[in-house]
């Protein structure tokens, strides 16, 4: 008999409608373990206890006059910290924001209110959603609970850590650049990044605009699959959302006539053996199934990492050019000279990497320096958009590491800046060409730390995506037997 | 290779202040950052212009709903006469577009 | 001393007429408490994200199309970033390389005749807040001016003299309130001018120093900067000095332009394509069906009224200088026999009565065309015809109607008239006397007393006519 925290969203549902435990029982679960547990995971920034027991208590009461409002009433879920929610502290993991309470909520926890979910409570995150450790947070690092000397990975480490110590049934995570999948990757869950467009970033404090997407973290491919579908549609409020259109609905893909691409560019030598031979044994084990699997060359890939780097770093100097200490946030004290307050402000409010992409950005978009690295990257953009689009002619989806390690151990401090950034190079291209892209937890390493698989398709192939995943979970269970 | 950063007008832009041992790492990590950046370089230049894909969702001209003043104040650090304040900006200084 | 010439390019930035701002559905209206039209988006909130507001677009492609621009099918917004507090997000979502419009003109009536100003071209961006000033607590901020939606028309330095700006600057405005692009109140700031502005000696061709001279409130302030910029800069040269380009303001009180205090280095405003609005794609038909609700212009209607309803070009210059006003005579004009003495009314009469910044009339049409024919035809006199359409002006009713039941058609019986002449000179010995006397003024007020014996209706000439008789009848009595 699982514990009432190892249920899945099926089982709950199934459980909340039998009348097995209420909403109330659950949340109030899920609350002592968050209570438990987390001063040592560091997972929450902000519990919303209160009001979560209130929403609690409101989803019961809709369930017994018969008036629930969805699938999900009743279920508690968690969010990252860069989603706007009002009248609740909205931090993004930076100073700048510590006492920020948005006037506002983002799109997809309003569309998760309406479901009737229970808002546990605002996960912690690299500063600004920049990093890959959780360990830029302002506040705290996060621990990864297979490993607490080990970081969960990022941004969204909080989203993936709390996922994996059974502090929320599922949560919310963006990926920028692979800031959902990665931590996932890290912590056992299953996380996707949407078709670029499919959910609204309406109310996301934005990093890099043209290539961020909010996505749940879950336990199982199912119950992602589940929560996605409540958070895509086109966004009156978001001019770059769009519906999927209507001939994209489930592929029916057999196995057997499944093509699957490993791009040789993903497999490169600095990735870790293990990590490396996991990715291969999931191609495989899905050839003896029937699928085609075969290598494929995406050359543009070479300059995904750089290119990403650009584009990210250049929009990120506009988007938090708006910090400045003005209308709300942070503002530093006895400043007199205006332009001095904006200064001061932004330098007290952001942490180290922050400052550096944002500089970095500056230095991108400078007059002198436009055409060798912006203009330059999005061109690179748009070829790695075309490339994998043909790509997709020959194959219906693409396989590869999510990560290039495991979780890495907390406090490393890289002497190589640049080489972190290399190590975005399997999540980044999905990013730049918009498409979805999905991690699936695939074995351990020898440290007993989660691998992750990730599977790519052309824009709006999310069902497939989870048909393949829940694939790989199933030999996975056979192979390895649970988690 | 030697990549020419004017550090001081970068950090201008970007209203960022740093101390001098600040200044003296970041200088080294972005000259690092900015070489691997340049990589994209590499690629050479299209004749044809590529385009973006998407196209604009445009919004009906219909009022909406406002946020109240006592919201917008609430978040403000400092506010006075229903107006959010700074100090103050030399009157006859100016930038676009008015 | 040589000849210089003086070379000015104009930038007018106009609050386009939409219900909404640019970029958010917040109401966008003049005055108003501060910080009451905001909401996350106008705000620079985190997360708020920008959408295009088409009626926006829609007047930006008419104002393009009344200038004769070419209007690009695929255009696209860029970020342009700099830190001011008037700038909730700190950059201004507006249009760099690829602007709505581009390569239009305006006429205008220069000295030399018709000249042809160049529009380099027309672009959409979103305005900034306003800043007050106090004196103790700072600088205060009132966001709701924010996100109102612009348009930026840059001429070509087409113009050489404050006369040319203002005719330019006056057929611009008169085109856009045609169009219903704005309305263009340069005091309530949804018509604002910017002027760059250089000399050179004549015959040369290169282009001098320029300065910007902004902050101009009026179009009186702009001919003035003009004037004294000009000099100023001709002055330097001439004592062999170099112009510096830099921004200026105009000083009412004391009618000189100033240097304003600005950064240093020129503005590296980072300009990149707007990630958070995909490309704006217009279809040629949809174009087209806006140039095909585009109303006759100005120009073209001032020709019209001339040609086919033989309107003076003083009055026909006065009839379209306000769209509703050439629209009201358009309606009347085809109903009368006499259109130009509609005209006339409209002119001298209605707009006296008219106390609205627009033309607003509340008789209508139909009934402005009786009084006409009723004064064309001589059934009333010129006097009349005033107090018909004030009586109108209070209440809209059938003018004839009205002649008929006060009894105001126009006295042309001689008999009649004859004896009102022949009692007002009885009643008024002294001013015959006058007359006789040699006061011709007398003459004057004789008329004024029969005029008023017979309720102003006595047909002026034939009553001229008669008194002279009598005048001269009685002149050897």
């Amino acid at each position: 008999m699982k514990t009432l925290l190892d249920r899945t969203l099926t089982e709950h549902i199934r459980a909340l409608e039998a009348r097995e435990y209420s909403s109330l029982e659950l949340t109030r679960a899920y609350l002592d373990r968050i209570e438990e547990i987390d001063s040592e995971i560091g997972a929450y920034l902000f519990v919303n206890t209160d009001e979560a027991l209130k929403q609690a208590v409101a989803s019961d009461l809709r369930r017994r006059r018969g008036d629930t409002r969805s699938i999900l009433d009743g279920i508690p879920y968690g969010a990252k910290d860069n989603l706007c929610t009002k009248g609740i502290p909205t931090t993004c993991g930076s100073r700048y924001l510590e006492h920020y309470v948005p006037p506002y909520s983002a799109t997809v926890i309003e569309r998760l209110a309406a479901a009737g979910c229970v808002f546990l409570g605002k996960l912690n995150m690299d500063e600004f959603a920049m990093g890959s450790t959780t360990e830029h947070s302002a506040f705290h690092p996060t621990k990864n609970p297979h490993d607490p000397t080990c970081s969960p990975g990022g941004s969204s480490g909080g989203s993936a850590a709390a996922l994996a110590a059974n502090e929320a049934v599922f949560t919310l995570g963006s990926d920028t650049g692979g800031s959902i999948r990665q931590p996932a990757s890290h912590c056992g869950a299953v996380g996707i990044k949407p078709t670029y467009g499919s959910v609204s970033r309406y109310g996301l404090c934005a990093f890099a605009s043209s290539l961020e997407q909010i996505g749940p973290l879950t336990r199982t491919v199912s119950e992602n699959a589940t929560i996605l579908s409540f958070l895509q549609g086109q966004d009156p409020r978001d001019a770059t959302s769009r519906s999927a259109p209507v001939d994209s609905r489930e592929h029916t893909i057999a196995l057997h006539t499944l093509r699957i691409g490993l791009p040789r560019e993903l497999f490169s030598k600095d990735i870790a053996p293990e990590v490396r031979s996991r990715a291969l044994d999931a191609a495989h084990m899905l050839e003896k199934l029937g699928a085609l699997v075969e290598e494929v060359s995406l050359p543009s890939l070479t300059y995904a990492a750089p290119t990403y780097y650009i584009l990210s770093a250049a929009e990120a100097s506009s988007n938090l050019a708006r910090m400045d200490g003005v209308r709300f946030g942070r503002r530093a004290e006895g400043v007199r000279d205006p332009e001095a307050l904006y200064c001061r402000t932004r330098s007290e409010g952001f942490g180290e990497e922050v400052k550096r992409r944002i500089l970095l950005g500056t230095f991108f978009l400078s007059r002198d320096r436009y055409d060798e690295y912006y203009k330059k990257a999005f061109r690179a953009k748009l070829l790695i958009q075309a490339e994998m689009t043909s790509c997709f002619a020959n194959c219906h989806l693409l396989l590869s590491p999510t990560a290039f390690t495991s979780a890495p151990q907390l406090g490393i401090r890289e002497s190589d800046p640049a080489a972190i950034h290399r190590r975005d190079l399997c999540t980044v291209p999905a990013n730049l060409a918009g498409i979805p892209a999905l991690t699936v937890p695939f074995g351990k390493d020898c440290c007993g730390l989660p691998i992750g698989v990730q599977l790519m398709g052309p824009l709006w192939s999310e069902p497939l995506l989870y048909k393949v995943g829940e694939e790989l979970e199933r030999i996975r269970a056979k192979e390895w037997g649970g988690r | 290779m030697e990549l020419n950063l004017d550090f001081p007008k970068l950090a201008r832009l970007a209203q960022l202040s740093f101390s001098q041992e600040e200044e003296s790492a970041l200088r080294k990590d972005l000259m690092r950052i900015a070489d691997f950046a340049r990589e994209v370089s590499e690629l050479p230049d299209e004749a044809n212009s590529l385009r973006a894909e998407g196209i604009c969702l445009l919004r009906e001209d219909r009022v909406g709903s406002c946020l109240s003043p006592c919201d917008i104040l609430a978040a403000a650090p400092a506010h006075e006469k229903g107006m959010i304040t700074v100090p103050s900006v030399m009157e006859d200084s100016h930038e676009d577009p008015s | 001393m040589k000849k210089y010439e003086t070379i000015i390019g104009l930038e007018v930035h106009a609050e386009l007429l939409t219900e909404t701002k640019m970029f958010c559905s917040c109401p966008q209206k003049f005055g108003g408490e501060p910080n009451t039209r905001c909401c996350p988006v106008c705000l620079g909130l985190p997360g708020a994200l920008p959408v295009l507001n088409r009626r926006a677009v829609d007047l930006a492609v008419l104002a393009g199309l009344a200038t004769s621009c070419d209007v690009a099918t695929q255009c696209k917004m860029d970020r342009k970033n700099y830190f001011y507090p008037d700038l909730p997000k700190a950059y201004q979502i507006s249009q760099m390389d690829l602007p709505l419009c581009r390569n239009g003109y305006l006429t205008i009536d220069a000295k030399e005749g018709e000249k042809r100003i160049g529009i380099t071209r027309i672009h959409m961006e979103e305005d900034a807040g306003k800043l007050i000033h106090d004196p103790t607590e700072g600088t205060l901020i009132d966001f709701n001016r924010c996100g109102v939606p612009l348009i930026e028309i840059v001429s070509e330095p087409d113009l050489r003299s404050a006369e040319e700006a203002l005719a330019y600057l006056q057929k611009l405005r008169s085109v856009l309130l045609y169009v219903g692009a704005s309305d263009c109140r340069m005091n309530e700031g949804s018509f604002r001018c910017d002027v760059n502005l250089s000399v050179r000696p004549v015959g040369e061709w290169a282009l001098g120093v320029r300065t910007e001279l902004k902050n101009l409130n009026s179009f009186s302030f702009t001919a003035r900067a003009i004037e004294y910029e000009a000099a100023r800069q001709i002055n330097i040269l001439e004592a062999g000095g170099q112009v510096l380009q830099e921004t200026r303001r105009f000083d009412p009180s004391s009618g000189k332009t100033l240097p304003m205090r600005s950064k240093e280095d020129a503005a590296d405003y980072r300009y990149f394509p707007e990630p958070d609005l995909p490309y704006i794609v217009l279809s040629r038909e949809h174009i087209s069906a806006l140039g095909a609700t585009l109303p006759m212009l100005p120009d073209e209607r001032r020709k019209r009224y001339r040609e086919v309803f033989g309107v003076s070009a003083y009055d026909a210059s006065l009839l379209v200088s306000d769209r509703s006003m050439a629209d009201y005579f358009e309606a009347a004009a085809p109903l009368t026999a006499y259109p130009k003495l509609l005209a006339n009314l409209m002119i001298t009469d209605l707009m006296k009565l008219n106390r609205e910044e627009y033309f607003s009339c509340p008789i209508s049409p139909a009934h402005m065309a009786e009084v006409a024919d009723l004064l064309g035809n001589g059934a009333v006199n010129s006097s009349t015809a005033k107090k018909l359409t004030v009586w109108l002006w209070k209440k809209d009713q059938s003018p004839r109607t009205l002649v008929e039941e006060k009894q105001l058609s126009q006295i042309r019986d001689e008999s009649v008239l004859r004896s009102a002449v022949t009692e007002m000179l009885a009643e008024n010995p002294k001013l015959l006397a006058d007359y006789r006397g040699g006061k011709l003024a007398a003459a004057k007020a004789m008329t004024g007393r029969v005029m008023a014996k017979t309720e102003g209706r006595a047909d002026p000439l034939i009553l001229d006519k008669i008194l002279k008789e009598e005048l001269s009848r009685t002149a050897h009595l």
